[in-house]
This record gives structure tokens, C-alpha cells and sequence, in this order.
């Protein structure tokens, strides 16, 4: 089961009041506009997979055929297994492109 | 004395470079390098463009290669800072000093920082054209299935 809050802006105060134990999907680049919006807020615990999967926009997919990317608490992945838990930060972004 | 900074205001490289070169008398060499907006990409006009950036993994990734290159390289001390945000035509966007004994290390140190921000900072590039169009900046090669256990 999962609960859901949705955030425009990374970090918005008042969108995260009481959002304690919850798993923060930020999205970055053109995913972030793709989907319009910065940030969820999920009440979930399991595997990155099927997080991936909740969050829809064929993400899992995407991310299974190197077009996108995930971190978790700010390191890059590869491991679609491993579990997500609360507090965790889980990031999905495109390939960089600064400079 | 070197840093690593990434920054929504303008770099003030003069600022930088002092303050790097006046941090040892063992600076023999000082190289920088000055990433800067240009007009035309990709045969079109540009307006301007934004960076968004992922804070927490871009500054790790670059302490990580201004150490690193310190390390590499011999350096006496190195600074990098990239703009993120909006930017226009002209602004200073990555800003890469290194200070070393000699030129040799010093201006190949440069180049290998530069090439590594740009594959390994949690930063994404979107061009706006006069024209009204956008586009998001692909890299020609991602690097990141590489890196990724």
C-alpha cells in the first residue's frame, strides 16, 4: 500500500508539513518537466522495482533500459532489488549534461 | 585557498584567482579554465540557459574530482565552481583553476577536471532559442552505466 503527496518544488516546506517516514522521489531534468513536478512524497517500504513501477510514465522501464538513472540517499544505482524504506531519498534523472 | 562551490549567482573569476594564487609562494603555474555561454549551438541562436542540478550528488562528485586531481596531478591546490540556474549569453559557467609547481601538471590537471565535471556532476543543461524553442542538452555518451555498481 502506498500514500502519496505531491510537491512542486524540491523541499517545499509547506507541502512536506507532517510528511514524517515517508520515501522522497525527486526528479531532475527533463523527467522533473516531463511530469511536472519536483518531488513526491511516498508512504512506501519495499523493492526499488516496484517503486519504480508505482510511480508510473514507464519510469521502471526507462530505467531498466539505461535511458534514465536512480540514486538512492545520493548514490547512483544499478541494482533494481534493493529495498527502499522510509526516510530514504531516491533520485531519477537523466544522463548528465553540465559544463 | 581552493574550493569547490556550485553557485546560483555570477563567478567573479578575478575573486577566485586572488584568492587562489595568494594562498602559497610555492605557485609556480596558475591554469584556468572559463566555461562560458556561447550564442550559437548547434547552428541555432541561443537565448539563454538554465542548469538544474541535483545538490547533494553534484558537490559530492566534484570535491570528489578537485581531491582526486590534486592527487593525480601533484597539485598545490585546485578550485571548481559551476554556475547553475539561468544563465545568459556570455556568463561564466564553469570556472576551473589549478595552482601547481609547474605548467606541465597544471594544464594537463585542467583538462582532466573538466572533462570529469561534465560526465560525473548531477547537473542537466537546457538551451533556450531565439527562435522560442528548448531543447535539453543529451551528452553524446553517458558515462553513468559505467560508474554505476
Amino acid at each position: 500500500m502506498s500514500r502519496w503527496r505531491r510537491c512542486p518544488e524540491h523541499g517545499n516546506r509547506d507541502c512536506l508539513a507532517g510528511a514524517v517516514d515517508m520515501v522522497t522521489v525527486r526528479y531532475y531534468g527533463w523527467i522533473a518537466e516531463r511530469l511536472g513536478r519536483r518531488q513526491d512524497e511516498i508512504k512506501y517500504t519495499g523493492p526499488l522495482r516496484d517503486l519504480l513501477k508505482l510511480l508510473g510514465e514507464d519510469i521502471e522501464l526507462n530505467v531498466r533500459e539505461r535511458k534514465v538513472f536512480v540514486a538512492i540517499n545520493h548514490n547512483s544505482i544499478k541494482d533494481l532489488d534493493v529495498d527502499v524504506s522510509e526516510d530514504d531519498v531516491v533520485a531519477i534523472f537523466p544522463a548528465f549534461s553540465g559544463g | 585557498m581552493g574550493k569547490v562551490h556550485i553557485s546560483e549567482s555570477p563567478i567573479n573569476a578575478w575573486d577566485e584567482i586572488t584568492s587562489l594564487l595568494q594562498s602559497s609562494r610555492r605557485i609556480g603555474a596558475l591554469v584556468t579554465f572559463m566555461g562560458v555561454i556561447r550564442e550559437i549551438s548547434e547552428g541555432k541562436e541561443v537565448e539563454k540557459l538554465f542548469y538544474d542540478h541535483y545538490p547533494e550528488m553534484a558537490s559530492n562528485a566534484i570535491n570528489r574530482i578537485r581531491e582526486e586531481a590534486i592527487s593525480r596531478f601533484g597539485l598545490i591546490d585546485a578550485t571548481i565552481i559551476h554556475r547553475v540556474g539561468e544563465a545568459e549569453i556570455g556568463d561564466l559557467v564553469l570556472l576551473v583553476i589549478v595552482a601547481s609547481e609547474h605548467r606541465s601538471e597544471a594544464f594537463k590537471a585542467v583538462e582532466w577536471i573538466v572533462d570529469e565535471v561534465k560526465k560525473e556532476a548531477a547537473i542537466w543543461k537546457k538551451e533556450y532559442f531565439k527562435d522560442g524553442e528548448y531543447r535539453w542538452v543529451e551528452p553524446e555518451r553517458s558515462y553513468l552505466d559505467e560508474k554505476i555498481e
